[in-house]
Order: structure tokens, then sequence, then C-alpha cells
């Protein structure tokens, strides 16, 4: 299971060179990105440009003043998950920590709360195992298995207020959202995934974990892939469809309905925590 | 190759259902919701059918242009977000409804909301002083802080949310005139007080402009109208709670009154409101 894990480290090994100002047979050219069959773009306001291209890695070309922290920001963000599509991975929008070897993983929309959830469970001893973006092999037939992702989590300050957890290095000038290292990680093999948690914006209700069921889990795990423009570009819907449907039909779903006042955070991620014990290894 | 100017489906453009914050907008996506609803039940109140959530949504602004907006600064945003439009319209075979409380604005040489990706705006208008006292109780700032916000041109809410892009409102009369005066596509002016005192009538009149053409359906008209009174909505985030209420305050439905502002508006607010949105308030008949 070591392939896809070197496999994506190869692929994403970064340099710096000049960068193309557009791709040769695009399937899909967006005011940001470009994606071909085996090439990815991705061109900021900036100025800071990613190219990749199968079996030549990425190569950036940034203007005057881009710290390297903005550069990892986007390599560890966009551009990793294009080279995971780009490789036969299977990228989703979410993060995860791991219990006794297995993964639990929590996927939503940006601001779901996904990274402010796994750096709190770290608090609670679960290592986080990968922060927005959770990469899955799926070459072997029984299971999908997790790649673990990078060292760092990124938080809002609100989040850091949550976590009591100390600020890093702003992702970028002007942002308040901070790398972050993790009170506690596992990034060393690749792991089973065990569940996926969707993180729905708040009903006003009390906290509740609930199974998924039915044709909501497809809709659901299709919105799970990470960017999915990425991934409409390259492989027809039926495809896409019968992924999600193989993902769902593997793990267990669940949905974490829980308010999101600051006084209750704590009381929400003890709900998560002892579900995730529950569940075993 | 796929471009976001080279339509998935027919490009047939947005319906932008606009109003300043409170002042009808749930309401009215809950009648269209419960019109074109293919069931005879209600309507979820959390996840009404045919709606496409809000304009300002980072949902579809990540999705749109694949990367995350909360990585991106404000400018960047903002210079962006008239290609998020442009894709969603790109995506629809028919006139799609998108709620919006941005005002109007040019961004560089575009509009934020660029007529080419709009069909029609139905703009949702309400008597700015219960609209006071209505936001005051949503966001539980002070009713004298909200006619601070109605009245400042360089109003901006939800600058932390994690869920909605920065909106620009500008002033309560700055955003009424950004759109009702803007020459970019067809807008229906829909007053609340309208609304009020006659669901049906103005719901057909919504409906006729965001799909010109359609036989409107009186009997639909009555469903809709029924399954989204007031007292309904209320009981739905009763039992099964509302994703957009304010975490400041412990309903989203409260009262739905028009002309209930005298309890909570002091002279001297009322006289500021009045002061500032005199023009804007003769136009529009509120007194």
């Amino acid at each position: 299971m070591l392939t896809g894990m070197r496999l994506l480290a190869e692929e994403t090994a970064l340099r710096e060179g000049p960068t193309p100002d557009a791709l040769e047979h695009p399937l899909l050219v967006t005011p940001l990105f470009a994606i071909a069959a085996d090439a990815f773009l991705l061109s900021l306001p900036n100025g800071l440009r990613f190219h990749y291209r199968k079996k030549a890695g990425v190569v950036c070309s940034r203007s005057a003043g881009i710290s390297d922290a903005e550069v990892e920001l986007f390599h560890q963000g966009s551009v990793y998950g294009a080279v995971a599509w780009l490789n036969g991975l299977v990228p989703l929008h979410a993060s995860a920590v791991t219990h006794e070897g297995r993964l639990h993983a929590f996927t939503g929309p940006s601001g779901a709360g996904k990274s402010t959830l796994c750096a709190a469970l770290a608090q609670r001893g679960l290592p986080v195992f990968a922060d927005d973006v959770l990469v899955l092999d799926l070459s072997d037939p029984a299971r999908p298995v997790g790649l673990p992702g990078h060292k760092r989590l990124k938080l809002w300050d609100d989040a850091l207020e949550m976590t009591d957890l100390d600020r890093g290095q702003a992702v970028r000038d002007g942002l308040a959202k901070y790398f972050v290292a993790p009170p506690l990680s596992d990034l060393s093999a690749p792991l089973p995934l065990a569940s996926l948690t969707f993180l729905d914006p708040p009903s006003g209700r009390e906290a509740s974990l609930t199974d998924c069921h039915g044709a909501q889990r497809l809709n659901r795990m299709l919105s799970a892939f990470y960017r999915p423009r990425y991934i409409e570009a390259l492989q027809p819907a039926v495809e896409r469809f019968a992924l999600a449907m193989r993902l769902v039909h593997q793990l267990p779903t669940r949905i974490f309905d829980r308010p999101r006042d600051r006084d209750r955070f704590d009381g929400n991620v003890d709900v998560m925590a002892a579900a995730i014990r529950a569940a075993g290894g | 190759m796929a471009t976001d100017q080279a339509p998935a489906g027919s490009g047939a453009g947005i319906n932008w259902l606009v109003s300043y914050p409170k002042s009808g907008n749930t309401w009215m996506r809950m009648l269209l919701a419960n019109y074109f609803g293919e069931t005879e039940q209600a309507q979820d109140i959390n996840r009404a059918g045919i709606l496409h959530g809000i304009a300002a949504s980072r949902e579809h602004f990540d999705r749109a242009l694949g990367i995350s907006s909360s990585d991106l600064s404000a400018a960047e945003v903002a210079g962006l977000r008239p290609h998020v439009h442009a894709h969603l319209a790109a995506q629809a075979d028919r006139p799609i409804w998108i709620k919006v409380h941005d005002a109007q604005q040019a961004i560089g040489d575009d509009w934020l909301f660029p007529p080419r990706s709009s069909h029609a705006v139905v703009y949702l208008i309400r008597h700015p002083l219960d609209v006071a006292v209505s936001y005051a109780f949503h966001t539980g700032q002070s009713v004298a802080g909200t006619v601070d916000t109605m009245c400042r041109s360089d109003t901006v809410i939800a600058e932390r949310s994690p869920h909605q892009l920065p909106q620009r409102l500008g002033s309560w009369s700055d955003h009424v005139a950004s759109w009702v005066d803007q020459a970019g596509c067809p807008v229906c002016v829909i007053r609340y007080e309208d609304m009020l005192a006659d669901p049906a009538g103005q719901l057909a009149r919504a409906i006729a402009c965001g799909r010109p053409g359609l036989r409107i359906d009186p009997l639909r008209i009555a469903h809709a109208v029924e399954q989204s009174r007031f007292d309904r909505l209320q009981a739905a985030e009763d039992a099964h709670g509302f994703r957009e209420r304010s975490e400041k305050s412990p309903r989203f439905f409260r009262r739905g009154l028009a002309n209930a502002w005298h309890e909570h508006l002091n002279a001297d607010l009322e006289r500021r409101m009045r002061a500032v949105h005199h023009a804007m308030m003769s136009r529009f008949g509120y007194e």
C-alpha cells in the first residue's frame, strides 16, 4: 500500500521554475484553473502559479513578495487534490483522525468545522491524520485506504480560541488563518477508512449523530469529492456515480448536526470522540 | 473543451431574489419552493427545493472556482465573484432562483451580478423602520446599532462568516437604489406589506417575472400560500430548527408583522432613519 503514498509524494514534489500561461489540450478552462488529462494549471490573482504535468512534478512561479507559506497553502490544497485525481487517487474534502489503526473522517464545505473538530479531537487523544484533503487509495477493492496528509492544520483565529492552541505562521498576510501544529498526529502509514461523517450547518437543535441513509448518501458523497469540477472534467458522470456508490457501500456514513455556539463546543467534541471510541478499531 | 463561457446548460440565467436582510426574502423563497414543489407536502424549511442557496455562499464560490475562498483576500474574492455567477448561470437549463443580500455594484469593468448571467430581479422591500427592529432581533445588536448599520454607506455583513462571503450592503437606501435603478435586467419590486395583504397576488407577480410565459396555476398558488403561512414556518422552526437562524436570536421567524416598529424604536432613532431614507421611503409609499 506504500505505492499510492509514494506516487503522491513523487508527483506532488515541488520546484520553482517557469510556468506556462495555458495548458495544451485542456478539458476545462476556468478563470483560476485549467485541467487536462495529464496536466493542471492554477493561476492565482496575486501572480502565484502552479503547473503540474504527470511524471514531471509540480512547478511554481511567483511574483515578488509571495511567501513560502502562501506557496505551501495552495500547493497542499488545490494542487495536491488535482494531482491526486490525475493519478487515479480519490481526494475527499475531509479531515481525519485515527483510532486503533483506523481512520474516522469528517467532510463538509469550507467553514463546516472540519479542521477545528480534528484539532479538538487530537486534544482528546485522537491523532490527526489529514486536514482538509484526505486522499484515498482504492486499489484494494475490499476497502478504501487513506494516505497520510500534511504536518500542519490550518485554523482561523476563532478556532484557535476555542481549542486554546497556539497560533503559528499566518497562511497569508492579512488573513486571520494560521498554520498550527496539531497536538497529536499520526502520519506514519496509510490506514483503512472506517467512517465518514458529514458536518451539517447547524439546525439549532442539540448535537446529534445520525446514520445517513438512502439517496441522500449518494448526493452527499458526490459533494464530498475534493474540488468536484476537477473530477467532472476528467470523468464522465457514470464513473463518478459508480465511484460514489462504491464508497457509500463500503463506508458507514453519518450526519453530525451540532450547535456552533462556543459554549457548547467542548460538549459537541465529546459526543464525536465518544462515538469514535465506541466504534472501536 | 469546456469553459464558463460555454454553458453546460442552455445558459438560461439566474433570477436574483434580492432584499436587504429581514425584508421577506425567506418567506418568498418558501412560497416559491412550495409553488414549484412537486408534492402536496410542505417544503422542508432547511432544504427547500428549486432554490440554489445564497449568492454569497462560500460553497458556490469554492465549487465554481476550484479553490477555497477562505484562502483568498477579500479583494481577491470580490474580483472573482462575477465568474461564480457566470458559472452558475451557464449550468442552468432554465432560470434558477438564488437569494441575494449584496447591493449591486461595479467590480472593475464588470458588475457583481453581471447582466449576462441574469434573467430577472425580484426585489423585496419592507418598511425600513420595521426592518431595523427585525434585524436587531436577528443579529442581537441594539436597535440603535442596527439603525446606524442601515444608515451607513460602508456597511458590509458576514465579514467573518464561515459559510458566507462578505457582502457589501451600503445603507438601506443605497441597497434599494442599486437594484431598482439598474437597467441590466428586468426588476419586479414586491413590498413585504403587500405580501402580507395579498400573498397569492405577490407570489404570482414573482413567478411571472422569473418565469415569463409559464401558466400560473391558481391551485398551486393557494397551496403555496397555505403551506408558507407564518405560523406554519414558526412551527417548522420549532420542530426542526432553521439553519439560517442567527446564534444571537432564539428564533428566525419571530413576528412577521408590518408597522410593529413603534414598540421598539425611540423618537431619535426614528428621526435619524427618516432623515437619511426619506426619499426612498416616499418613493415606495412608506410613511
